[in-house]
């Protein structure tokens, strides 16, 4: 055989389907990205480090204070808006082909609201420890939730979304139900955790999504083949020998892991998962998870950057600022679709 | 009526029952697929035809009984296993949006593959075997949504031609198609059974049927009715009790095959009464 219709990579008895040109390309692209950005993120700010003293203090010739700033406050901050950036993009890349909707996310499937309910009512009942136990606990409720929605035949898909209007219809009302038992600065603490923040990140949240990701990105990219062939259709998926609901039921919890970690490290983010794999998609090619990552972390990390350069906006949490970004971003295209058929007809 | 066994049969369906939403779809369907015969399944819409490739398939699994593939247990085989030994192309299969023909035709090689083999000179030859069997080769670069209806069906046979399964299972393959796009994918099944594979189709054009089938079977509200050869087999009647439908058996003038031919009827919209004459 001489020439391959598709570039492999082998390496002894193994032989793997190389990602296409396009792919390298972009991680390589994406990486420079990502480097650029962080640059960018230190850089910036009220509090930022010009690129010269940027280096000092990453020698560690620095003063002390800056020492601090760059290695305790301004690298995890930008750190944990990368992974939580990546686990993001990749969540919603699997919960969009899941449940074959462009609109599945972790924010639509009922996550988000899921961790928010649980950190809430943890905070009111269990007021002295750590909301992190709370949001846990309301991830795996709202799992354990859409795991029986597979059903015998695994119909994940139409189950997924319906399910997840549901259970966050639910979530919000209990939310809100806790708002109102609790005094005001407790309230004003809830809600600082209900937007999703990153602000006063330190290594424990970047060690925490850091092992997230060890942890589910090398399943979910092993499952991708499989979940390609699910883009055929549940009966061509089968009939082509993949096991429909193992398949299913790994991606679902893998994806609901990253979710997770992202929720822990930041709060329920909004919109990131939703644009991410919007914008992965856009030469219309098929399921990216790697670049919907990438997406995602470049969203992420600038979305918190302008948090810290745009006047008057230095408290506000990067949560709120990706929701006004991303409602205005998924607008834009609605009407640009509604547009374009009106000029078409 | 116990049917007919023939004598040497690849895939067989035991006692097979499906329940859907509750309502029993199938019960007690017993099934003969003859090796290296083109089986046709005719029956009117809703009798269970499209349900009855699902079970055979594993794709939808019997609620009750049990299906044979050569002499294995179809439930007891592993996925991969069966999947290189049956393929079924679906009626309304769905296209990734922006996929090319080639990288869609190479899916079919995923029972062959795995993790750490994922492409084989054996991947390379079927895929290109299966381009040129279906006229593809110059196209195989291009976007299949690009392609005409009938392109695109030549895709998907394609993909299951290069999964390499000895028995072909097609719903509805000539569905949507013009008459000529029709013809090609009826002789190209022809050419494959004459390869020696086993083909089961579900079709909706009877004459179509009578011409290209070496087995027929004709099914109503989950039964089968009859089976056997179409020349022995077709009659009026069993016309009339397959699709209520009133018509005239006469010989193919080209094929020399049975040919039907619907009696002229006294009014148009049989299921709107306020058409029907007094």
């Amino acid at each position: 055989m001489s020439v391959s219709r598709f570039p492999v990579w082998q390496w002894g008895p193994l032989t793997i389907r190389a990602p296409a040109r396009g792919a390298v390309k972009t991680a390589v692209f994406g990486t420079l990205g990502v480097f650029l950005a962080l640059a960018l993120s230190l850089t910036l700010g009220e509090a930022g480090l010009s690129p010269d003293r940027l280096l000092q203090a990453f020698r560690g010739e620095a003063e002390p204070y800056e020492h601090w700033l760059f290695w305790q406050s301004r690298l995890p901050r930008a750190l944990t808006a990368l992974g939580v950036g990546v686990a993001l993009g990749v969540a919603g890349a699997i919960f969009q082909s899941l449940s074959r909707n462009p609109l599945g996310s972790p924010d639509i499937i009922g996550i988000n609201a899921g961790a928010s309910a649980g950190a809430v009512l943890w905070l009111l009942l269990v007021p002295g420890m750590s909301v992190a136990w709370g949001a846990l606990i309301g991830v795996v409720t709202v799992l354990l939730l859409l795991i029986p929605g597979m059903g015998r035949n695994g119909q994940l898909s139409r189950s997924l979304v319906l399910m997840g209007v549901a259970i966050n219809a639910l979530a919000i009302a209990l939310v809100q139900f806790a708002l109102t038992l609790v005094q005001r600065e407790q309230a004003q603490q809830m809600l600082g955790y209900l937007a999703g923040s990153l602000s006063h990140r330190d290594w424990q949240q970047v060690t925490l999504i850091a092992t997230t990701l060890a942890v589910a990105l090398p399943g979910l990219l092993l499952l991708s083949r499989r979940l390609g062939l699910l883009a055929l259709g549940r009966d061509t998926a089968i009939s082509l020998g993949v096991p429909l609901r193992t398949t299913q039921l790994l991606a679902l919890v893998l994806a609901t892991v990253l979710a997770l970690g992202a929720v822990l490290c930041a709060g329920p983010v909004a919109f990131v998962a939703l644009v991410a794999p919007h914008l992965a998609r856009w030469n219309g090619k098929q399921l990216a998870l790697l670049r919907s990552g990438l997406i995602g972390a470049l969203l992420l990390l600038g979305a918190d950057t302008l948090t810290l350069i745009l006047p008057g906006t230095q408290r506000l949490p990067v949560g709120v600022l990706t929701a006004m970004l991303g409602g205005a971003y998924l607008a834009w295209i609605l009407f640009a679709e509604l547009f374009r058929q009106r000029t078409r007809s | 009526m116990t049917p007919k066994q023939p004598k040497d049969c690849i895939l067989q369906g035991q006692e097979l029952h499906l329940d859907y939403a509750g309502k029993s779809v199938i019960a007690g369907l017993n099934i003969h697929i003859p090796r290296g015969r083109l089986t046709v399944i005719l029956g009117t819409n809703g009798c269970g035809k499209s349900s009855l490739l699902k079970m055979l398939s594993q794709v939808l699994p019997p609620s009750k009984g049990r299906v044979m593939l050569d002499g294995k247990t179809l439930a007891d085989m592993g996925n991969k296993e069966r999947a290189r030994q049956l393929a079924l192309l679906v009626q309304k299969p769905e296209l990734p949006e922006g996929i090319e023909v080639q990288e869609l035709v190479s899916r079919g090689r995923y029972p062959h593959q795995t993790l750490w083999q994922q492409w084989s000179p054996d991947d390379e030859r079927a895929v290109a075997n299966a381009l040129s069997a279906t006229g593809l080769t110059g196209m195989a670069r291009h976007p299949v949504a690009s392609l005409s209806g009938g392109q695109q069906q030549r895709v998907w046979l394609a993909l299951v031609l290069a999964q390499q399964s000895e028995v072909l299972l097609l719903d509805e393959p000539t569905s949507f198609l013009d008459i000529r796009a029709q013809l090609s994918v009826m002789d190209f099944c022809k050419a494959l059974r004459q390869q020696g594979r086993t083909l089961v189709l579900v079709l909706h054009d009877i004459n179509q049927a009578l011409r290209y089938a070496d087995h027929l079977l004709l099914m109503r509200e989950g039964r089968i009715l009859a089976q056997g050869a179409p020349t022995a087999l077709i009659s009026e009647q069993l016309l009339r009790e397959a699709f209520d439908l009133d018509a005239r058996i006469i010989q193919d003038p080209e094929a020399g095959c049975p040919m039907l031919i619907p009696r002229v009827r006294q009014y148009d919209h049989a299921w709107d009464r306020r058409v029907r004459p007094a």
